[in-house]
């Protein structure tokens, strides 16, 4: 009776995305349906050999890319829940659409970009053979509570029998590996680009996730990444079997491991955990470290870098943020600063999410505006309908008022910064009101008529 | 004149730039003329070495506000003096907690309060997320922000903030928010609440400068308080 059942979800679930494909409808829908007629369905088929999960809050989507282009390139046949639709629902319909009607799988490996906030819901059903976590950050708090919220909703969907693959340099991350065995450690080496002390807004590393003690940083590759350990307990930075062993964001390069060499598309260090998270989970399911590389560049040359436009003849950069997301915004600004030209730096924050409503900003304050207290930042441009809490977020950075213009027009701020003297452009935002900034009549997005 | 702050825990107790409403105070106490002194006093200082004028501590994860509950516990009494001498003291978010009797944890683990005030606190598994607009009756324009909580508390007599219009109350059955006694001022709202209400906090450096206040106009922050107030106006109407 239930494998009549079963088939018929799995079919439900098959011809509903076929019928979803073809008017470009949502891609959790039939696994949603198949839930419904069976809903322990995701217990009952059968699974590839391999199944890895990734979660964490910032870089899941990249991580999963590169990870499926590497083993793809390897020969193996790749499920993955590709449009990120990474709640149980969407889970659903990746599994259901790999595997035959009778339950069988047709892939190799299982890749699941998996939400913080749903793996636990999702691996109820089945246990992930290897689970990358890659960082907690302040993310969505309208929604995800806090980080140490977070924090134990991801600690809900870890069990014994599963092989960890995590960041050593994130301590709220390290934790899930502290004192345990089936743990893989990820991390970066001591970098030229390094700081001794913590330059962001806040440190939610300052105390100790295992005994709430204060905690020591050696150094900080960025915000609470870095190496650390309690002053009370035994927790601490523990070492690493995948390294980045050197950067140079000049020349746009990583070294892991002191011998391989990889080109990453930005110029700052919280980028390329992405990259060595692929890297470490690849060579744990077996690929060559040689064939990694050669798949990583060739994904690296095809997927887009930073997208480029022109105002009024000036080259931009379109860096994507996401709003309530301050680390995300601090890499951006990273990235703005690094430039040896002079530039205009515009910041639009119009509309905080698109799906769920709200007007909270508190986030703006959590990041590092100060960094854009810099002369070849000649101009800030703050737009959109919350231009005005921006502008009272930079009256206490210290930066000389007349390099700022608050404009709420987004055509007016992008003339603006079209007109003004530097040699370059930056505009940074989150994927929603970066549609709106596209549109606009000033701008001309490269590679597009 | 000089405005002596201090703010609490700055390193623990900072859940979403909370900070910022110590900025944007000593900030405009400077613009005023006033000479300030910040001392941020944090796990293993002394916390009240000075005479304060105005005493801040803001919201952080339950663990973290156990671990600032259990430094408060050893200066309980320089706290206390300084609410029943006047103060200006806030304490923002999940923080004003910790100064009732109790507080219930998920894992139903009672915890002692610091006592200085009668309420309990509960907290549940289900986190309390939303916008909220209240009324405050020593303003005269509304309250925005923001909760971001888990507890509910009971047993308030004299609240902060009355008459919700968005957003949860301190408890299912009490639709008011927060607590006030002389000027000591606890509210669930996190994140820079001054730097959100200018108009809240244009009344605490009225009463911290008395006749030195000069009044300066704001516009960005009073026009990001209108934008704000207004879309969220907007979707209770919708
Ligand atoms: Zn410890």
């Amino acid at each position: 009776m239930s494998t009549v059942r079963n088939a018929g979800a799995i079919a439900l679930s098959k011809i509903t995305s076929k019928v979803g494909s073809m008017v470009g409808r949502g891609s959790s829908l039939p696994g949603a349906l198949a839930l419904k007629v069976a809903p322990d369905i995701l217990s009952q088929v059968e699974l590839p050999e391999t199944v890895i999960a990734v979660s964490g809050s910032n870089g899941k989507t990249s991580t999963v890319e590169m990870i499926a282009h590497i083993l793809s390139s390897d020969g193996r046949k790749v499920a993955w829940n590709k449009a990120g639709s990474n709640q149980t629902e969407g889970v659903a319909t990746c599994v259901l659409d790999s595997s035959t009607l009778s339950g069988k799988s047709r892939a190799d490996v299982l890749l699941i970009e998996s939400d913080e906030r749903y793996a636990r819901h999702t691996f109820r059903y089945f246990h992930p053979d290897y689970y990358v976590i890659t960082n907690l950050y302040r993310d969505q708090m309208t929604r995800n509570g806090h980080p140490e919220w977070a924090h134990r909703v991801i600690g809900e969907s870890i069990y014994d029998d599963i092989h960890l693959v995590l960041n050593a340099d994130d301590p709220q991350i390290a934790d899930y590996g502290f004192e345990r065995d089936r743990v893989t450690w990820f991390g970066a080496d001591h970098i030229s680009e390094d700081s001794g002390a913590n330059t962001s807004r806040y440190n939610d590393g300052a105390y100790c996730p295992v005994c709430g003690a204060k905690m020591e940083y050696e150094y900080f590759h960025y915000n609470h990444v870095g190496k650390y350990k309690c002053t009370a307990c035994s927790f601490h930075r523990p070492d690493t079997e995948f390294s980045i062993t050197d950067a140079d964001f000049d020349a746009g390069q990583i070294t892991i491991n002191d011998r391989y060499k990889v080109h990453v598309p930005f110029s700052n260090i919280a980028y390329c955990y992405n990259t060595l998270a692929a890297f470490a989970l690849c060579s744990k399911v077996g690929v060559a470290p040689e064939k990694i590389i050669s798949a990583m560049e060739s994904f690296i040359s095809h997927s887009k870098r930073v997208e480029e436009f022109e105002v009024n003849g000036k080259p931009g950069y379109f860096l994507v943020a996401k709003h309530e997301n301050s680390v995300a915004y601090d890499m951006a600004i990273e990235t703005a600063v690094h430039d040896k030209r002079t530039s205009s730096v515009m910041v639009i924050v119009d509309e905080i999410s698109r799906k769920y409503f709200t007007s909270e900003t508190s986030w703006l304050w959590d990041i590092d505006f100060e960094k854009l207290n810099n002369p070849k930042v000649r101009q800030i441009v703050l737009a959109g309908q919350y231009c005005y809490d921006l502008e009272t977020r930079f009256e206490v950075t210290g930066i000389p008022k007349d390099r700022i213009l608050v404009c709420e027009d987004l055509s007016e701020a992008a003339r603006a910064m079209g007109e003004s003297d530097t040699e370059c452009a930056y505009a940074m935002t989150c994927f929603v009101d970066q549609i709106k900034f596209r549109a606009l009549p000033e701008i001309n997005i490269k590679g597009e008529d | 004149m000089k405005i002596k702050v201090l703010h609490l825990f700055q390193d623990l107790m900072n859940l979403y730039g909370d900070y910022g409403n110590v900025s944007i105070l000593c900030k405009r106490l400077e613009e005023q003329g006033a000479e300030v002194q910040l001392d941020c006093r944090s796990i293993g200082d002394i916390l009240f070495s000075d005479d304060y004028d105005f005493i801040y501590c803001g919201a952080g994860t339950e663990k973290k506000r156990d671990i600032a509950l259990a430094a408060l516990k050893k200066e309980k009494e320089a706290l206390k003096s300084a609410i029943e001498s006047g103060r200006f003291v806030l304490f923002t978010g999940n923080s004003w907690e910790m100064l009732g009797r109790s507080i219930k944890s998920v894992d139903d683990e009672m915890l002692e309060g610091l006592g200085i005030f009668d309420y309990n606190t509960v907290e549940t598994d289900t986190r309390i997320t939303s916008d909220i607009i209240a009324e405050a009756d020593f303003l005269n324009k509304p309250v925005c922000g923001f909760v971001n909580k888990c507890g509910s508390v009971s047993g308030i007599s004299t609240p902060l903030f009355k008459g919700i219009k968005l957003g949860p109350g301190n408890s299912e059955s009490d639709k008011n928010e927060g607590f006030r006694y002389k000027n000591f001022m606890g509210t669930e709202l996190i994140g820079p609440v001054l730097v959100k209400n200018p108009q809240l906090l244009k009344m605490i450096m009225k009463e911290l400068l008395g006749d030195a206040y000069r009044d300066i106009e704001h516009e960005a922050a009073e026009k990001a308080y209108d934008v704000t107030l207004n879309a969220l106006l907007d979707r209770i109407k919708n």
